[in-house]
């Protein structure tokens, strides 16, 4: 989960890392403790990049605040609503750095990512300087120091190599999978200060966190998802919706997405991606086929195509779902089936039998190969193949 | 370089963490099924009970005798801890099945298991089938997808794995091992590692590695194949998938353009590994290279 700016800031307040004095812009006023600020600066909270280009962050008087506030809702369209904005206190900045810490599952560890030149500017500049990171050794800001002395004056290089060190155990300690600070201001009085912050937290381990101090976060996220898509992920799995024209339902991610290349290599394309989602339903056949025949009904969508893998969960469950499903809900366009079952899957199972229960319920083709069976609806479909 | 214990020899001495619950109930009767030698389920609070003729132990510390091979079942946030106990206890190869472990447990874990000389799948991993007589299951390929040869099959997705493993076998090629590397961003071992182990292993003719969006293993993997001296065909999905969306796998995001299937792809073939748009391709070129 990418948390807003606000809430990746108050995170990092609470690790004791400097951030800009800020507060959420209620509909009226100008909060007291906002009066004495020297400067202030509003910035639209949504998770995504380019936010200054784009006029989501401006330097406003206080009278234009309100006004400033209108201006970004107007800019945001219908996602403006589900945006907060932070007012912070605008700092005396001499020098601006970029400063970012990754998971880099390849060399299984925490990379730093360091450029002397930060903001907009990093994206235009030399490529940063890239550092892979022990966090649980010692010395961890001398060894930082030591890759840092070339690019930046001593005594500030010490003071970003100890920031870097203590964001490597913030990183830890709070499961981000990135934490990025751009730019990363150095102050007239050489104090370092946190402009702007992205976190993005491992799903995985939301459980572990207070759900309530990335409340926006999450609520963004959901924001960000369409209908079917949040209706999926609270019946228990991940759907993806794609501009396409057959809705696809698979289990697991590399099977999902070998289908949706095999439909694009035959001239089609797949409307839908589903995969399991975490702490979902064991069976969740029966929502994924709601799912995909939702997209079917719409216009552009031609046919349905369903196909799924079992090692060992028993293939005469599936087609009993498959079939009591079909017996309520009659398909709105050809729906093309697939199982690769293992031989203890199909245990007791008589599969000329259920192929030919599946066709008397309307599937309009039952084939155990995910390219013939798509060859087969192309060919069905007239689609040319790519 | 390493080499993984049961490319070396088969494990002869199995347990099972977790065992109890219903999926890994049923992987373990699998595996049993399938001459998997199983010696106990280690299963806290169940100790000296049974699960369907397995003893059951609170502790790998009740082990008579080490295991030489460990597969868990445990739920994600245990996932961890249990790989670290694996690897204090010895043991060489350990397959961690859970999706959605943390990756922060993930990465200490990988790096117990390297430090102590263990062989890690996973976490996520359906684990891996040397099939044949004598052969080994140790997770959820399923042997019957399979049959023996010399070609190793690398996948990063579980489903996709099983699949091709199905069409190799209907091909008519054999595999020397099948083995689902997990398909989280850190994994016990990276693909280009397991490249490295399988050049000293005079098994494996050739390599099949099947590859998905997102992440970076496949430059890595690049590498290590201008080094091999065997063939290595390579299969990335995903060609289509969108940009900047989640396609299941916690990895599986193209956040880059260089995380993209075909920059993979051309990747790998410039470092002369054969690139096949889909499984399919792969298998008719293997089909080619392996014709006597």
């Amino acid at each position: 989960m990418r948390l807003t700016e606000a809430e990746g800031k108050a995170l990092l307040r609470r690790h004791g890392i400097s951030v800009p004095r800020g507060l959420l812009l209620p509909e009226e006023g100008l909060p007291g403790q906002a009066a004495g600020w020297a400067g202030l600066v509003l910035k639209a909270q949504v998770a995504e990049g380019g936010r200054g280009k784009r006029g989501l962050v401006r330097l406003v008087a206080p009278e234009e605040l309100h006004a400033a506030r209108d201006a970004m809702r107007a800019l945001l369209g219908a996602q403006g609503a589900a945006v907060g904005f932070l007012l912070e206190e605008a700092a005396p900045v001499s020098r601006e750095l970029f400063l970012a810490l990754r998971i880099d599952g390849t060399a299984q560890g925490i990379e730093l990512l360091f450029a002397a030149d930060g903001g907009v500017a990093v994206e235009e500049g030399d490529a940063p300087l890239r550092l892979l990171l022990d966090p649980g050794a010692p010395g961890l800001a001398e060894v930082i120091h030591a890759a840092l002395r070339g690019h930046l004056p001593g005594e500030l290089a010490a003071r970003v190599a100890r920031l870097a060190a203590r964001l490597a155990g913030v990183m830890r300690a709070e499961d981000l999978e990135l934490l990025e600070v751009n730019p990363l201001a150095v102050l007239e009085n050489g104090s370092l200060l946190a402009l702007d912050a992205k976190l993005v937290r491992d799903d995985a381990a939301l459980g572990r966190h207070d759900a309530a101090a990335t409340e926006a976060s999450a609520a963004l996220e959901e924001a960000a998802l369409s209908p079917l898509e949040r209706e999926a992920r609270s019946r228990g799995f991940t759907l993806v919706e794609m501009p396409g024209d057959v809705a696809l339902i698979s289990a697991g991610a590399g099977l999902g997405m070998l289908l949706v290349d095999l439909l694009a290599d035959h001239g089609l394309s797949a409307a839908s991606f589903m995969d399991n989602r975490r702490g979902g339903a064991a069976e969740t056949t029966e929502a994924r086929l709601e799912a995909a025949f939702a997209l079917a009904a719409r216009p552009g969508v031609r046919a349905i195509l369903f196909y799924t893998t079992l090692a060992s969960r028993p293939v005469a469950e599936r087609i009993d779902t498959l079939l009591a499903f079909l017996a309520r809900h009659p398909a709105p366009k050809p729906l093309y089936v697939g199982f690769a079952a293992a031989p203890s899957a199909s245990r007791g199972f008589d599969a000329a039998a259920a192929a030919e229960r599946l066709r008397a319920a309307g599937v309009a083709r039952l084939v155990d190969d995910p390219l013939a069976l798509v060859g087969a609806m192309a060919a069905d479909l007239g689609a040319r193949a790519a | 370089m390493s080499v993984p214990p049961f490319l070396l020899a088969p494990p002869r001495r199995v347990v099972v963490l977790n065992p109890t619950g219903r999926y890994a109930a049923r992987q373990v009767a699998e595996m049993r099924a399938a001459g998997t030698p199983i010696l106990a389920g280690i299963a806290l609070g169940r100790g000296g009970g049974m699960l369907d003729g397995l003893p059951l132990l609170d502790s790998l510390a009740e082990l008579e005798e080490p295991a030489d091979a460990a597969v868990l079942y445990t739920p994600p946030e245990g996932t961890g801890d249990a790989i670290r106990q694996c690897a204090a206890a010895g043991i060489g190869t350990v397959v961690a099945a859970a999706e959605y472990v943390p990756v922060h447990d993930a990465l200490r874990a990988a790096h117990a298991a390297r430090e102590a000389g263990s062989w890690l799948l996973g976490p996520n991993t359906l684990g891996f089938c040397i099939p044949g007589e004598g052969g080994t299951l140790l997770g959820s390929v399923s042997p019957a997808f399979c049959t023996p040869g010399s070609v190793t099959l690398l996948g990063r997705s579980g489903t996709l794995t099983l699949a091709t493993a199905r069409l190799l076998t209907r091909a008519g090629i054999g595999q020397r091992a099948v083995i689902h590397l997990g398909g989280d961003a850190v994994i016990g071992r990276n693909p280009h590692e397991w490249l490295a182990a399988l050049a000293q292993d005079p098994a494996t003719r050739a390599v099949l590695y099947c590859g998905e969006i997102g992440g970076d293993k496949e430059y890595a993997l690049a590498e290590a194949v201008a080094a091999f001296a065997k063939p290595v065909v390579a299969t990335i999905v995903g060609r289509h998938a969108p940009a900047d969306r989640q396609m299941g796998h916690a990895g599986a995001l193209i956040g880059a353009e260089r995380e993209t299937a075909a920059r993979k792809l051309a990747a790998l073939r410039a470092a002369g590994a054969h690139a096949a748009a889909t499984p399919y391709a792969a298998i008719d070129i293997l089909r080619e290279l392996l014709a006597p």
